[in-house]
């Protein structure tokens, strides 16, 4: 599914990243970890075309993402779910709008929007949320459209970007619940994050950034991603 | 897709009013340059006709040449196939006209005496002669009559002014040229203020997997909608000035154009103007989009 071949990042003189070579199955989900700084950000960003890698090569679906035209990139990210750090909402519109901004601009037809809409904000537990201004939201239900808003269209792959960072204990655990959720229904997940107490209540793959390198942290869950306790080594 | 496109247009125009209000005045303001030119334009080009079909020679007759001079003169013109209209004018009745017409002359008449004008023979002639050579041609063959001091004849200069027109028509198009490009450049940095108010929404949805046409598709429709406004606002406005010149000053152009009503743009020129307006508000629009899209990740 997701392939990096001695993928490198430098920003000037330095290196963000470097002779990077992970693999990732489908249906596998995954944690980035790593200290503020150690690129878990740019990692998750050269996934979904944001950020070229400097060298080597990166592929997901068997895509060449190095050499994507601009105007595929379109085409990737309908296929990549991301969910931002900063949530990247349209604060003065509607929850309904913000979610069903993925599927309108792929050209879907009014119908299907006005049955996935409520359907994926039920999931996420806004149910009859669809009309209430985002801004009004708390940081907890922004977090939740923003990640409605990435699975939507059903992608094959979800990453999420510190997706508990802002939020308080047992809102931080609801939505680790939902990221589960949505891989058990077979969709590649990728978490960055550095909540190492979420990480053991809901174990699996962990990749760990230092000084530019990944290091496995624990061995790969067999299968896809079940989060049975204890299947680290 | 339309019903898509139509509602992402409102909404674009309903939730940034003022960068819609400031384009569309750009764009009023350059159309009504471009208008307001070929408006001058075509006045010139009625004027040139009218005086042209008037193809009028005046004589001018020489003090001391004798009435029988004259009256013949003035029966070999009349003989002449190319003549309509001959009046003899003589020194009096010229004083008389110019005295009904200028009063204030009245006292300098009176000291230069009764031959204070010359006498003049004014000659129209058909249309069917009324060209610059026929008229010219006729004119140097009167100008060696004895009895003729000179002769004036608006072919010529009407000759230079055509001359003068189309060199005015080049300026003018150069002109229309410059002034499209200056208006495509403000309506760009206009809308430019629109495009950051909503650069938010344009990250997002190429976040989210759109393409740049269909960002652009919007932006580029609410343009043509303000090009569309301001291009009829510009032929209203110009219109309506045209409207108010004939009220205050209609006896003039009647004077000089033998009509009091100034004939306004051809439909031909409404509908480039239109046009015009239309396609710079779109592709300023795009301009703008695309420029701030090649910055988006
Ligand atoms: N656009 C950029 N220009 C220059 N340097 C950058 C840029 N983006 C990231 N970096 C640098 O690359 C390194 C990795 O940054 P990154 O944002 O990926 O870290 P992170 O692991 O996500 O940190 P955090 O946990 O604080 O979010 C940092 O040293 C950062 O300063
Ligand atoms: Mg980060």
């Amino acid at each position: 599914m997701i392939k990096l071949y001695h993928v490198g990042k430098t920003y000037g003189e330095r290196d963000a990243l470097r002779d990077v070579n992970v693999h990732v199955e489908r249906g596998e989900f995954v944690y980035i970890t790593g200290a503020s700084g150690a690129g878990k950000s740019t990692f998750l960003r050269m996934l979904y075309g944001a950020e070229a890698p400097s060298t080597g090569k990166l592929l997901i679906s068997g895509q060449n993402v190095t050499r994507l035209a601009r105007d595929r990139m379109p085409f990737l990210r309908r296929n990549v779910g991301v969910i931002h750090q900063d949530f990247k909402l349209l604060l003065d519109r509607r929850v309904g709008d913000n979610v069903a901004l993925t599927l309108e601009v792929i050209g879907a037809p009014r119908d299907q929007i006005r049955r996935r809409v409520p359907a994926v904000l039920n999931l996420v537990g806004l149910k009859g949320r669809e009309d209430a201004r985002v801004a009004e939201l708390s940081g907890g239900e922004q977090q939740r459209v923003a990640i409605a808003r990435a699975i939507v269209n059903d992608p094959a792959v979800l990453l999420a970007d510190e997706p508990t960072g802002n939020l308080d204990g047992a809102m931080a655990v609801e939505v680790m619940e939902i990221l589960h959720a949505i891989n058990l229904r077979g969709t590649t997940v990728l978490v960055a994050t550095h909540d190492v107490g979420l990480m053991e209540r809901f174990p699996k793959r962990r990749l760990r950034l230092e000084g530019g390198r990944v290091l496995e942290a624990r061995p790969r869950t067999p299968g896809p991603g079940r989060f049975e306790a204890g299947n680290s080594a | 897709m339309m019903h898509d496109l139509i509602r992402r247009t409102l909404r674009g125009l309903g939730e940034h009013p003022y960068v819609s209000v400031v384009s569309t005045a750009v764009i009023t303001t350059s159309l009504m340059l471009v208008g307001a030119w070929a408006l001058v334009t075509l006045q010139i080009e009625v004027i040139l006709g009218a005086w042209q079909q008037d193809a009028h020679v005046s004589l001018w007759l020489k003090q001391d040449s004798t009435p029988e001079a004259r009256a013949a003169l003035v029966d070999r013109v009349k003989a002449r196939p190319e003549v309509t209209e001959v009046t003899y004018v003589t020194e009096v009745e010229a004083s008389t006209w110019l005295r009904a017409h200028m009063p204030e002359l009245g006292p300098a008449l009176d000291d230069l005496g009764e031959t204070a004008l010359p006498a003049s023979v004014e000659v129209v002639l058909g249309a069917d002669y009324a060209t610059t050579e026929t008229a010219s041609s006729f004119a140097a063959e009167l100008q060696a009559d004895p009895s003729v001091t000179s002769v004036d004849h608006a072919a010529d200069w009407v000759a230079r002014a055509q001359a003068f027109l189309g060199l005015f028509r080049t300026i003018g198009i150069v002109f229309g040229v410059v002034v499209a490009a200056a208006a495509l450049f403000l309506v760009a940095n206009t809308v430019h203020l629109g495009v950051y108010a909503r650069r938010d929404e344009v990250e997002i949805m190429r976040l989210v997997g759109a393409t740049d046409s269909y960002i652009i598709a919007p932006f580029a429709a609410e343009g043509a909608l303000q090009g569309a406004a301001g291009s009829v606002t510009a032929m209203l406005l110009l219109g309506g000035i045209s409207h108010l010149l004939t009220r205050q000053a209609g006896e003039v152009f009647a004077a000089v154009m033998g009509q009091a009503e100034l004939p306004f743009l051809p439909g031909v020129w409404l509908a480039g103007l239109t046009l015009l307006g239309i396609s710079v508000g779109a592709v300023a629009h795009a301009i703008s989009v695309y420029r701030f899209l090649g910055r988006v990740p």
